[in-house]
């Protein structure tokens, strides 16, 4: 049987491998933005403030460059809060959840004040789908944004500071009365036949709250990332060139955190901005590879969720539902994230698995990665078993955990296979990118995986939902 | 801009679903038999990854 209604595909491949969750993404965001198109012009909820939307939109869908444009992670955003804010205003109804942000960087939950200043930044994918189909547009009311700001689609940000109005495009340029603005690209990390984009600016866009230390560099820092973000690829494509053609298909850029800085958000992927995440520029390749697999896994079970609940109630992850404990983290998460840990590091795995099985890795490398063949299963069987006592998951929620598990209880046994051992020294990267050994609490020897896990439980399991 | 231009991007093909079209118009308008329930958004994020010490 298999989850969602892939009558061809097994469970395993609709979970882990079939592009079709993607893809239907973006055929519902085209959907939605034809209905909200059609619905606006019919009901006119902004008494006329929807004609500059409607005239644009129906410019950029003539442009060949349309379905590029759409493609691109800030177009999902838009057209989540667009279709969101168009049913509050057209039924006269509270703001929805996804609109929250916005409403609180407006200052108003007004949802026709939040629609309209919302259509207008339609005119962010205006300006890419100009960009790159060479042809001029001039808005009516001019775009006012912050810079440096993404050209959603383009490979490339409009760099200069403070707020600018923007009044379309012409000759190739963006027209705008910043005098220093200019087009930038971004720099392109290739590997193995892909180019992505690392593109530092697409965080800052109205109605996401999420702003990775990575959206206050320039691109002139992505460039000096280029090497490790295309290195870390190739390591993907060699080991798992199946993942490698998914990352390919689906990312649409990337962002390195310098690190220089440390936060909460080192390490980030957002459900509204599918198709791109940030991680540290821990500099190693392998460390790189292990972050890249880790935020596209978000990304895909943020598409899996979207085609369908997997939480019972629609329990998806308020931080407020923030009650459990969590191997991954020093304080309480919901179980969404521990859904979702569960699930990314069940793909970090394979990574470990095929470079123990090939052999191939300098000796520091290779006690890596058997030091994470004994400590990830041993976190995910702590973590399913939160989710077993505590989640209520739906049908296919159900059946895409029960498929998660059976590879995960797979895992110990491949490790014995592997001559992996019960228990090693542990062992890490540092911030140069050297694996070192894992110092214990005072410091005076090392610690073993196997005591740094259970460390962590006694410390951090405050309400003792863990037995030790 | 002919690095902009000239990159090769994936993309879908147009093809809109018009059933589901229909479907999305009749949740705007509140007419719609059934409403899926919205995903709320959610980010992902974290200072670290269990194998970088910190």
């Amino acid at each position: 049987m298999s989850a969602g209604g892939g009558h061809h595909l097994t469970t395993h491949q609709r979970l882990w491998e079939d592009p079709a969750v993607f893809r239907k993404r973006r055929e519902r965001d085209a959907a939605s933005r034809e209905a909200l198109v059609r619905v606006l012009g019919n009901r006119r909820p902004l008494a006329g403030g929807e004609d500059e939307f409607l005239e644009l939109h129906g410019f950029v869908e003539s442009l060949p460059t349309a379905d590029r444009v759409a493609a691109d992670p800030y177009a999902h955003l838009w057209t989540r809060l667009a279709f969101g804010l168009g049913a509050s205003a057209v039924r006269s109804t509270a703001i929805p959840p996804c609109a929250e942000v916005l409403a609180r960087q407006v200052g108003s939950e007004d949802p026709r004040r939040l629609l309209a200043g919302h259509l207008s930044d339609y005119k962010r994918l205006a300006l890419g789908a100009a960009l790159t189909a060479g042809v001029d547009v001039a808005f009516e009311t001019p775009l006012e944004a912050e810079l440096p700001m993404a050209l959603p689609g383009a490979r490339a940000s409009l760099v200069g500071e403070g707020v600018a109005r923007i009044f379309g495009v012409g000759a190739g340029r963006v027209r705008s009365e910043a005098a220093e603005a200019r087009v930038e690209a971004c720099p392109l990390a290739c590997a193995a036949g892909f180019e992505v984009p690392l593109q530092p600016h697409g965080w800052r866009v109205p109605g996401l709250d999420t702003l990775p230390s990575s959206g206050r560099t320039s691109l002139g820092f992505q460039r000096s990332q280029v090497d490790l973000v295309a290195r870390g690829l190739s390591v993907i494509a060699r080991y798992l060139p199946g993942l490698f053609a998914q990352i390919r298909r689906e990312i649409r850029w990337i962002a390195v955190n310098p690190m220089s800085e440390y936060d909460a958000m080192n390490y980030v992927s957002s459900s509204e901005l599918g198709g791109a995440f940030a991680f540290r520029g821990v500099p190693n390749p392998y460390s790189a590879a292990e972050a890249m697999i880790h935020e596209f896994h978000h990304n895909r079970l943020f598409a899996l969720e979207e085609d369908g609940s997997l939480f019972e109630d629609g329990a998806l992850g308020h931080e407020d539902e923030a009650l459990y404990y969590s191997p991954w983290r020093d304080e309480p998460r919901p179980l969404r994230g521990i859904l979702h840990a569960i699930y990314v590091t069940t793909a970090q795995t394979r990574l470990w698995i095929e470079i123990v099985r090939r052999g191939d890795v300098d000796p520091a490398l290779e006690a890596y990665a058997r030091n994470e063949l004994v400590r990830h299963p041993l976190i995910l069987e702590i973590a399913i078993g939160q989710m077993d006592r505590h989640a209520r998951l739906t049908k296919a929620g159900a059946i895409y955990f029960d498929e998660i598990r059976r590879e995960v209880a797979g895992f110990t046994e491949i490790a014995r296979e592997l001559g992996v051992p019960f228990d090693s020294d542990a062992v890490g990267f540092d911030a140069d990118g050297v694996i070192v050994p894992r110092p214990g609490a005072d410091r005076s020897r090392n610690i073993r995986v196997r005591e740094l896990v259970l460390d962590h439980v006694r410390e951090f399991d405050r309400a003792r939902q863990i037995a030790v | 801009m002919a690095d902009v231009k000239d990159a090769k991007v994936e993309a879908d093909p147009k093809a809109l679903d018009e059933a589901l079209v229909k479907q999305l118009e009749q949740q705007l308008e509140g007419t719609a038999e059934e409403e899926g329930q919205e995903v709320r958004p959610y980010r992902a994020s974290g200072a670290k990854h269990g194998g970088v010490i910190t």
